[in-house]
């Protein structure tokens, strides 16, 4: 037996590489397809609304404590409300020291199920430290990342020098500005092409909190920008957020107006099975969303079902938020709406 | 009568499945998604049994832990762990398996947290075991048996950490 393990020790024992993930401001986008768009569950060109089922797995555990934020962050994504000053921390908030916001986490999760990617290299770069917050590119043809930070000593902003680096995050052409946002969001004001953006940029902008300050909006940032921490509320979406599902709702034409436009409408569906995006709280890992995709046509794809998972309250000390963020109106004739 | 049966079996199994080839464990998680300089989950279980355990802050039971395993928790734990099958996991064919596999299904898995796994004999030949996303993956490819048993693994783990943490705090 020892000398079986031993030969087997031998044969396999080695350190592996991380496994990498590469994607862009949408999940299916790579250096090889950066023109994909993601669009969420349930789309398959067709305009009007686009309903997505949001629903708490049955076997989570923590079901009761996670009603609210999951109601809130439906209703946060319907909003479709871009906001700034979106990050809240310490006493800026009503979280305790040291927990972790569990609503604000779903936020960015749910935000991967429907299509989104980190607006940032992140993690799946095989990156470390503060080079994750360069904007999300493919490695191109040298296959490393080039990193140049330019002369504002920021890390993903518009003076970054990025070489061959095949930029996959859809920037508003006329500011590079991922704080603002165009009235019309389709491809006649968001461009993917460095050829498109303004005179003296050399890369596209991303909503890094860092970043905001550039652009005298602090204490702003995408939420599904990758870096969290604790004691931190972004229960908010930002510009980025709001322009990049938009982009989405623009339909395959990808042109704002025109017959395949779609509204996303996200539903909470319950404690229940079968939905689009099924939420689960259990195990060791923080949290993570598997989102598997198909191909509608040309560069666009759609979620066909996403598991969200976030880790058990055993391991992770969740601040569940008790407030619903939407009132109940309730008339004088006992009627909601 | 019955527990020291359980515990002779329990040894005899920690022998059979490969203790002696691996005498400690090192079990690291880094998070990811968290920007915190402290993002690192860390557990030793050395030969003779000291266990020492740091969880960064956004977890339950933060900060540093210690505390010493006697010979039968050393065995229960080896015999948990079935360090034989671990050693014939082989994270660089776990990776290359599953860029294929995402490759032909196009599946994206956000925030993938970094396992890593590295059993040392006390020859000092050490087996380690890294992967990205693990929980994630083996919740998306579920016919990969090579990711549902380190998942198990690290699950067991942890649970097993637990279990400690809440027995110390009770006491």
């Amino acid at each position: 037996m020892k000398n079986q393990n031993l030969a087997y020790l031998m044969a396999f024992c080695f350190v592996s590489a991380p496994l990498t993930v590469m994607a862009g401001a949408y999940v299916s986008s790579s250096g090889a397809a950066p023109d994909r768009i993601t669009h969420p569950s349930g789309y398959t060109g067709s305009g009007g609304v686009l309903d997505v089922t949001v629903c708490i797995n049955p076997s989570s555990e923590s079901i009761a404590e996670m009603i609210v934020s999951v109601e809130n962050v439906v209703n946060t994504f319907n909003e479709l409300q871009p906001t700034t000053g979106n990050v809240l921390l310490g006493g800026s908030n009503d979280i305790p020291s040291g927990a972790i916001d569990f609503e604000s986490t779903v936020l960015h999760e749910v935000g991967h199920c429907i299509g989104l990617a980190h607006p940032n290299l992140a993690s799946e770069s095989g990156l470390a430290g503060a080079d994750r917050n360069y904007t999300k590119s493919d490695e191109g043809p040298n296959n490393t990342f080039d990193l140049g930070i330019g002369n504002d000593g920021l890390r993903g902003s518009g003076d970054d020098l990025r070489g061959d680096d095949i930029n996959l995050h859809w920037f508003r052409m006329s500011n590079n500005n991922p704080f603002s946002i165009d009235a019309v969001v389709d491809v006649s004001t968001y461009s993917r092409d460095l050829d498109d953006l303004p005179g003296g940029d050399t890369y596209a902008a991303n909503a890094d909190r860092d970043v905001s300050g550039l652009f005298g909006i602090p204490t702003t940032e995408a939420v599904m920008q990758q870096g969290a921490f604790s004691d931190e509320d972004q229960r908010a979406l930002g510009h980025d957020d709001v322009a990049t599902l938009r982009l989405g709702m623009a339909g395959l034409d990808e042109t704002q107006g025109t017959g395949d436009d779609y509204t996303l409408n996200l539903i909470y569906g319950g404690v229940a099975s079968g939905c689009d995006v099924t939420i689960t709280v259990t195990g060791a890992s923080f949290a993570f969303c598997s989102v598997p995709t198909t191909t509608i046509s040309g560069n666009h794809r759609r979620v066909t079902t996403a598991n969200a998972q976030f880790g058990s309250a055993a391991n992770f000390n969740w601040f569940f938020n008790p407030n619903p963020n939407q009132q109940e109106l309730i008339f004088a004739d006992g009627f909601e709406i | 009568m019955k527990y020291i049966y359980l515990t002779c079996s329990l040894v005899v199994l920690a022998l059979l499945s490969g203790q002696a080839q691996a005498d400690s464990l090192l079990y690291e998680k880094v998070f990811n998604q968290f920007a915190e300089l402290d993002n690192r989950m860390t557990l030793s279980v050395s030969e003779s049994g000291e266990v020492h355990l740091h969880r960064p802050s956004f977890m339950t039971y933060p900060g540093d832990h210690h505390w010493q395993l006697d010979a039968t928790a050393v065995a229960e734990l080896w015999a948990a762990l079935q360090p034989a099958t671990l050693r014939e996991l082989d994270s660089g064919l776990m990776t290359q398996a599953l860029q294929q596999l995402r490759a032909d299904t196009e599946i994206y898995v956000s925030d993938s947290d970094t396992t890593r796994l590295q059993l040392a004999s006390g020859r000092g030949d050490t087996h380690e075991l890294v992967v990205d996303g693990l929980q994630g993956w083996a919740l998306t490819f579920p016919q990969q048996s090579s990711l549902q048993i380190l998942a198990a693994t690290e699950s067991r783990l942890v649970d097993w950490v637990n279990f400690y943490l809440t027995r110390e705090q009770r006491s």
